[in-house]
């Protein structure tokens, strides 16, 4: 469950403040499928950010699964980032010297976990991502949608309740992209919550979208 | 590897050699200069301080017009009569030129049967066999320099010196002394008194000093006080002196390494600026992913500065045994052109290996704390600002 109240972010250059998202209040169920749509600077990236706990709202409240994220201090937050959000970004984010199988482990390392058990995470993982025959490829050697799928199964390794996803299909071509909503759809019915910040039209046409949150020039719009 | 974090942290080392070789390359190097500059005057300090060890406590000289002159034999007995003095050496010796060459040699007139006068040349001379040596009246002993010196001059193992009457004496080289001894004794010949008297132009009745001891550390300034009251020209010179004179001559030469020194950490502190204000883009997006992907500031720091532990030890390990290697095997070529570079006759000496424990120390923190901290503070600054911005 995730409630949003008045959240305000802005920057401040010289004596004006430029607001990226400005009194957004919302909420979104357990298990829901929602699309964070509208054009480039609209503020969905900087609301997804602040959900996936990777940026900080200047004001206002959001609470994440009854924890509230806003007020956490750093140790406390990277701990919830771990555990309860799986983040696949725009240009994926790999560590490009390590493998695939190296990437998909990092998030489990804070965890202090055994090596035994991260094999385990890490393979069922790469498994669901269709991406274990790359599993000892370094990551910079990988195409697009390669690098997409080992982005997917680093998300899950952690078994996170939340998957956020930031223009996923920007940098995919048309069978990438299948694959990928595919996944989606998948990880839906796993009961993940999976939030989609995009302003691919292809999204609107899903029939398991739950909600659609329209934003412009940082305002909420529908 | 059984730790995850560990196993992460050499992987990730090794994904990015071609960066970590350079940064380690760069740092054996001035681990490296600054190890054998270190290595070096310390082996130095350290034999000049043993060979200090077997001076004797006082020292007797005659002084006319500011210059050292040769003093009568009698003086002798006005020092025994002195309580304290526990026993007076008469010494010879004097440098003898080569004019054409412009070299000189330290002639050291030898009791080789008071042995006990010059516990120094005892040490010196401990393996050889004293009885061999006076089979031969012209026999002499030679430093290493006078050695190298009379082979590249084609003397063979005989040398001729003159007198200052113009009688040639021809000394026949009998052994040379120790290598490990070189830094003093590099220029030295040894020969019975009388020998060094005629070659150095000395009277029968006269010495050049005097040296004796007095053990009771408390009776130097009382004792220092009556022999300079025997005669006006007397000067009395005792070991702390001694150390003093040494140890200016030293703080000199140490100048040199000072500025080896400086420059090495100069440009040390000038890299790690670069460093510290322009971390890598790909470690800062790295740093960033890592924060995003749930990793504490705790837990981002905890890698760069074992990462940074990990060059610091390979780095120092090399630099410290390739500086051990080239001092104390190689002997510092070039480098110890810088410290032994005045000397007439030139020495190679031998240095010997001192393991100086609060050197190493010193060596290791003096790079360690600098290069960790350039390390650790960029990134503590990238993993303090949202994820989001360092993965920009």
């Amino acid at each position: 469950m995730i409630e949003i109240k008045n959240l305000n972010r802005y920057y401040q250059v010289g004596k004006e403040r430029f607001y990226a998202i400005r009194d957004i209040s919302l909420s979104i169920k357990k298990g829901e499928f929602v699309l964070f749509h509208g054009v480039s600077g609209s503020g969905k990236t900087t609301l997804l950010s602040i959900i996936a706990g990777v940026d900080r709202p200047s004001s206002g409240m959001i609470s994440v699964n009854n924890e509230l994220i806003s007020k956490l201090p750093d140790q406390h937050l990277s701990r919830f980032r771990n555990r309860e959000i799986g983040i696949i970004f725009q240009h994926y984010n790999l560590l490009e010297s390590l493998t695939v199988y190296d990437n998909v482990s990092a998030p489990l390392i804070p965890e202090r976990l055994s090596l035994k058990e991260i094999d385990k995470r890490v393979k069922k993982s790469l498994k669901i991502a269709n991406i274990s025959h790359k599993a000892n490829s370094i990551a910079s050697t990988l195409s697009g949608g390669e690098k997409q799928r080992c982005a997917i199964a680093r998300a899950l390794v952690t078994d996170a309740s939340i998957i956020v996803c930031d223009e996923p299909t920007a940098n995919l071509d048309r069978a990438n992209i299948d694959i990928f909503l595919d996944i989606l759809k998948k990880l839906h019915k796993l009961n993940k919550t999976i939030i989609v910040s995009t302003h691919d039209p292809i999204f609107q046409k899903l029939d398991y979208i739950d909600q659609i949150i329209h934003l412009e020039d940082g305002v909420l719009v529908s | 590897m059984n730790s995850p974090f560990f196993r992460f942290l050499l992987l990730s080392f090794y994904s990015e050699k071609a960066k970590q070789i350079t940064v380690i390359i760069f740092s054996i190097i001035i681990i490296f200069i600054l190890s054998s500059v270190l290595f070096l005057s310390t082996s130095m300090h350290y034999s000049i301080t043993e060979a200090l060890k077997y001076q004797p406590d006082f020292i007797v000289q005659k002084m006319a017009g500011d210059r050292r002159v040769n003093i009568s034999e009698r003086v002798t007995d006005e020092l025994i009569e002195i309580p304290s003095i526990a026993k007076v050496t008469p010494r010879v010796y004097g440098r003898y030129f080569l004019k054409p060459l412009g070299k000189s040699f330290l002639v050291v007139g030898v009791d080789f049967f008071d042995v006990q006068s010059h516990r120094g040349l005892e040490k010196i001379i401990d393996n050889m066999d004293l009885n061999k040596f006076f089979k031969r009246r012209d026999n002499m002993l030679v430093g290493e320099g006078v050695d190298r010196f009379m082979r590249e001059h084609h003397y063979d193992n005989n040398m001729t010196f003159f007198t200052p009457k113009g009688k040639a004496i021809t000394l026949h080289k009998f052994a040379t002394l120790p290598k490990n001894s070189e830094l003093v004794s590099s220029d030295m010949v040894i020969v019975p008194i009388d020998l060094a008297k005629k070659i150095l132009g000395i009277k029968r009745r006269e010495v050049s000093d005097f040296a004796f001891n007095v053990p009771n550390i408390l009776e130097w300034e009382i004792v220092t006080i009556k022999v300079s009251a025997l005669d006006y020209d007397l000067r009395v010179i005792n070991k702390k002196e001694s150390y003093k004179a040494y140890a200016e001559f030293f703080d000199f030469k140490g100048g040199f390494f000072l500025s080896i020194f400086l420059i090495v950490l100069i440009s040390f502190s000038l890299i790690l600026y670069q460093r510290y204000s322009q971390l890598y883009s790909t470690e800062r997006r790295n740093i960033g992913v890592l924060r995003a992907l749930g990793w504490s500031i705790k837990d981002t720091l905890k890698l760069k500065f074992f990462e940074a532990l990990l060059v610091v030890f390979i780095s120092y390990t090399i630099g410290v045994s390739l500086a051990y290697i080239f001092v104390y095997i190689f002997h510092a070529p070039i480098l110890k052109n810088i410290f032994l570079g005045s000397s007439n006759i030139m020495v190679e000496p031998t240095f010997v290996p001192v393991i100086d424990i609060f050197l190493l120390s010193s060596i290791f923190l003096l790079y360690a704390i600098p290069f960790i901290a350039s390390v650790i503070i960029p990134v503590w600054r990238i993993s303090t600002t949202n994820p989001k911005e360092a993965m920009r």
